[in-house]
């Protein structure tokens, strides 16, 4: 009982890292279905809840047991959440596909009717089958019978007894199979690869590269609707232990994984992440409170809808006679006195101004007939402004490893009393203040978003808007130099 | 001296004329201030040429003169205009009247006597010949008040001459300019020379003194221009409802630089000058913006060779031919074209 209240209350872990510029926001919370002996891992979304990995106790009579931990195997069960903090009861998720051995991590397909998942190769119940270590995972497919039955799993065609092949993740176009596999032209570990669906079947793994595999392991995919692919490694580097990352094709190469960052990842293990199409709220497994559980976290970082490309403050104007089209003004010199101590002659002149400011233009004319000079013909106010936006000020193009000092002190939004700054800097970092610094890891074209809220109003309500611009990171100067 | 008294025929019923004015009643008196205040507001009459056309002299040669010194018709009309509620005496004052001495342009030898002439009463101004351009038909029409007669005469080079006092109500009452008009009209007689002169309309028989609200016109300008290359003259000839379009004519300019109109809608239309004893003219358009403004005819010198004595007549017609009245004091001000800056963003 005193190791359930204690697990209550860590359940309602929330962490805000809301100081300065550089704290990024999110609450995470320790999921109550957890048990708190057994393992929870990698969830999936299915249906109105989860499905996921634990080895808890579900039956009286236990087959098998890891000889190791002494805990039951694998298996896949369902959770369905009926509200945000609400969970029902655990249930497997289907006898038809639960062996006696191990099913571990699962991806369905975008129509729930297909889930690849994996299991151990050799399901028979013998008893030298679940201590040979040489029983390796596999990824198995089942699909939906119309009776919403699952049929009898049936064995991914890549899958070799010598190694292992596991953790499957389905992209949403279902073309995509991605894995961890142990295969041995790898980098060593366990590396990710992925395979395409064409003419009717799956294409040879292919190993998704050195940017993303390391001698180290890399596991657990999860390729999200966007195309980007979030995994855990434990390369050197990290906090701790697994870690999670995330990268994306750019040019059809995978970029620098780049690490999210605390509290989703710990000096423990940091694995099983998932998160929703609006990157805001997700799952992931951590071993941070001794055994393996699943968190929800949610970003605290608001939405920004309908933002805005920035546009770029012009100071820039224009100035002529109205008449001066007129072949009378042949006979006179204009002579514009801009307001800032700048003089210009001639019928048309473009100035630039240095920013914003009141300024006032005089027409000084001088009649080439007569010699006469006239001072201050004409006058007009020029009340130069910013655009009437949120805005971002920082280079538009810079290179990889390059620290970019970004703000957004040019703000200049009337009747709106900004209180707080949000940034996204497009590569998966969020982060507050009026300025911040950022380095991008890898080249591409990223899109960097601004979003300011306000101070409540009488009727407490906050107002928020926002901007985006593209920022060009170009190679660093070694990478070119390999390019080339 | 005898001849100059002699010859004034001024009419002195100053009295009565005063009766006449306080009998207005009142409706005549918001008529005549609404015309008074068209006519110009807060003009102050009247040297002629005003220091606004920065003209030396008016200018009137004998009639044997021929026209290549630059007079067309050897006569000069000038009309004032005395406000309706002035009723005190006026005087109107010529100065150095005589054809000779050192303002006057000889030719071979003093010779010439030029006449002075003022007229009021009905049809002064409103017959119609009167108002043209050329000293033909009646053109002398109204009441002769005075007249003088002048040759050489050293009394008088340099200096002013005074026809007057003058009770205003011998004028023409003139409705549309809300006062009575005087005409004077200056005329070669004799000889050969040129006669260099220029008018005020005081108070004072003595000294110049301005009259509220009196102005000057004429229908042509007959002028001597500056020596100097670097002033610039001007007329100005009004232009009301009526008008569409304009001819100007210039006679015997030679060549001296160019005669540029300014408006408040016009930054410099540049017009056809004549040369040596021609006449040159063009027509313009009228801007919407000019309808009851005056132009601002610039008589701009060229800067070499400088042409010295230079003399011109100009004179401006409507498009009924109609012609138009150079005002000493422009109605509505001196024209000035009102420059508008625009702005655009730069792209």
């Amino acid at each position: 009982m005193a190791g359930l209240k204690n697990k209550l209350i860590l359940s309602c872990v929330a962490l805000f890292w809301l100081s300065g510029a550089v704290g990024q926001d999110y609450s995470i919370i320790q999921l109550p279905f957890n048990s708190s002996y057994y393992d929870e891992f990698s969830p999936v979304y299915y249906e109105d809840g989860l499905v996921f990995c634990s080895n808890r106790k579900g039956e009286i009579f236990i087959n098998y047991t890891d000889d190791r931990s002494d805990k039951p195997l694998f298996n896949l069960y369902y959770v369905e959440q009926g509200g945000k903090t609400n969970w029902g009861k655990v249930t497997i998720l289907s006898k038809e596909i639960k062996s006696s051995f191990n099913e571990g991590p699962a991806t369905f397909n975008d129509r729930q009717n297909t889930v690849y998942f994996t299991r151990n190769l050799n399901t028979k119940k013998r008893i030298g089958n679940i201590i040979d270590r040489k029983n390796k995972l596999g990824i198995f497919y089942s699909k939906q019978n119309r009776e919403g039955g699952w049929g009898a799993p049936v064995p991914f065609q890549y899958n070799n007894p010598e190694y292992n092949l596991a953790h499957p993740s389905l992209s949403e176009d279902g073309n995509f199979l991605f894995f961890t596999a142990d295969l041995p032209e790898g980098f060593g570990g366990t590396d990710l690869y992925v395979c395409e669906y064409k003419n009717g079947g799956w294409s040879e793994p292919v190993n998704l590269g050195s940017s993303i595999n390391t001698p180290q392991n890399e596991t657990f995919p999860f390729i999200h609707s966007s195309g980007r692919l979030y995994f855990s490694s434990d390369k050197p580097g990290g906090i701790g232990r697994l870690d999670i990352y995330y990268s994306e094709k750019v040019n059809n190469e995978w970029i620098t994984p780049i690490p999210l960052e605390p509290p989703l990842n710990s000096r423990f293990d940091d694995y099983g992440f998932i998160i929703d199409a609006f990157k805001k709220n997700g799952f992931f497994s951590s071993d941070r409170q001794r055994s393996d559980d699943i968190y929800s976290f949610n970003a605290l970082y608001p939405m920004f809808e309908n933002t805005k490309r920035m546009e770029l403050n012009n100071y820039c104007y224009v100035f002529f006679e109205e008449g001066a089209q007129n072949p009378d003004s042949l006979n006179f010199v204009y002579e514009w006195d801009l307001g800032d101590g700048t003089k210009i002659r001639g019928n048309e002149v473009e100035h630039c101004y240095n920013g914003p400011g009141d300024y006032t233009v005089l027409l000084n004319v001088i009649d080439r007939l007569t010699g006469d000079v006239y001072f201050n013909e004409a006058a007009y106010q020029v009340p130069v402004e910013d655009i009437e936006q949120v805005y971002i000020n920082c280079p538009d193009t810079v290179i990889v490893g390059q620290e970019i000092e970004f703000d957004g002190k040019r703000t200049n939004l009337k009747n709106f009393d900004v209180r707080t700054y949000h940034w996204d800097m497009g590569d998966g970092r969020r982060t507050r203040g009026i300025s911040t610094t950022h380095i991008y890891t890898a080249p591409g074209e990223y899109i960097v978003q601004l979003g300011v809220t306000s101070k409540p109003d009488k009727q407490g309500e906050t107002g928020k808007m926002g901007v985006f611009k593209n920022i060009v990171v170009l190679p660093g100067h070694n990478e070119r130099g390999r390019r080339e | 001296m005898k001849e100059e008294e002699g010859n004034n025929f001024c009419n002195r019923k100053i009295d009565s004329c005063f009766f006449m004015i306080e009998n207005l009643n009142a409706m005549k008196k918001i008529f005549l201030l609404i015309l008074v205040s068209f006519v110009y507001l807060n003009s102050q009459a009247q040297p002629v040429p005003a220091e606004d056309e920065n003209i030396p002299h008016l200018m009137t040669f004998g009639p044997k003169a021929g026209t290549s010194w630059g007079d067309d018709d050897f006569s000069q009309t000038f009309f004032f205009v005395i406000p309706e509620e002035h009723t005190s005496p006026i005087f109107i004052r010529v100065f150095d009247p005589d054809v000779g001495g050192e303002v006057d342009e000889i030719n071979g030898f003093w010779d010439t006597k030029v006449s002075y002439t003022i007229y009021g009463g009905l049809k002064c101004y409103t017959e119609q010949d009167a108002t043209g351009v050329d000293p033909v038909g009646n053109y002398k029409s109204g009441n002769m008040l005075a007249n003088r007669v002048f040759g050489e005469n050293p009394r008088y080079d340099n200096d002013w001459f005074t026809f007057g006092p003058f009770n205003p109500t011998e004028g023409e009452l003139v409705r549309k300019y809300g006062g009575y008009i005087f005409k004077i009209i200056c005329e070669g007689v004799e000889g050969d020379d040129g006669n260099m002169y220029r008018y005020f309309v005081s108070t004072s028989g003595t000294e110049n003194k301005r009259i509220e609200g009196a102005n000057a016109f004429a229908y042509e300008y007959s002028f001597r221009m500056h020596n100097d290359q670097n002033e610039v003259s001007h007329i100005y000839p009004y232009i009301d409802d009526r008008t569409i379009s304009v001819e100007q004519k210039n006679f015997d300019w030679d060549a001296d630089g160019l005669i540029r109109v300014v408006s408040v809608a016009r930054q410099g239309l540049k017009c056809e000058v004549s040369g040596d004893d021609t006449w040159s003219q063009n027509q313009f358009k009228i801007l919407e913006e000019e309808i009851g403004t005056s132009l601002d005819f610039q008589f701009i010198k060229k800067k070499s060779p400088p042409v010295k004595n230079n003399n011109v007549v100009v004179s401006v017609k409507n498009q009924y031919g109609e012609l138009l009245p150079f005002f000493t004091i422009p109605i509505g001000g001196v024209p000035k074209y009102k420059y508008s800056i625009g702005v655009k963003k730069k792209e």
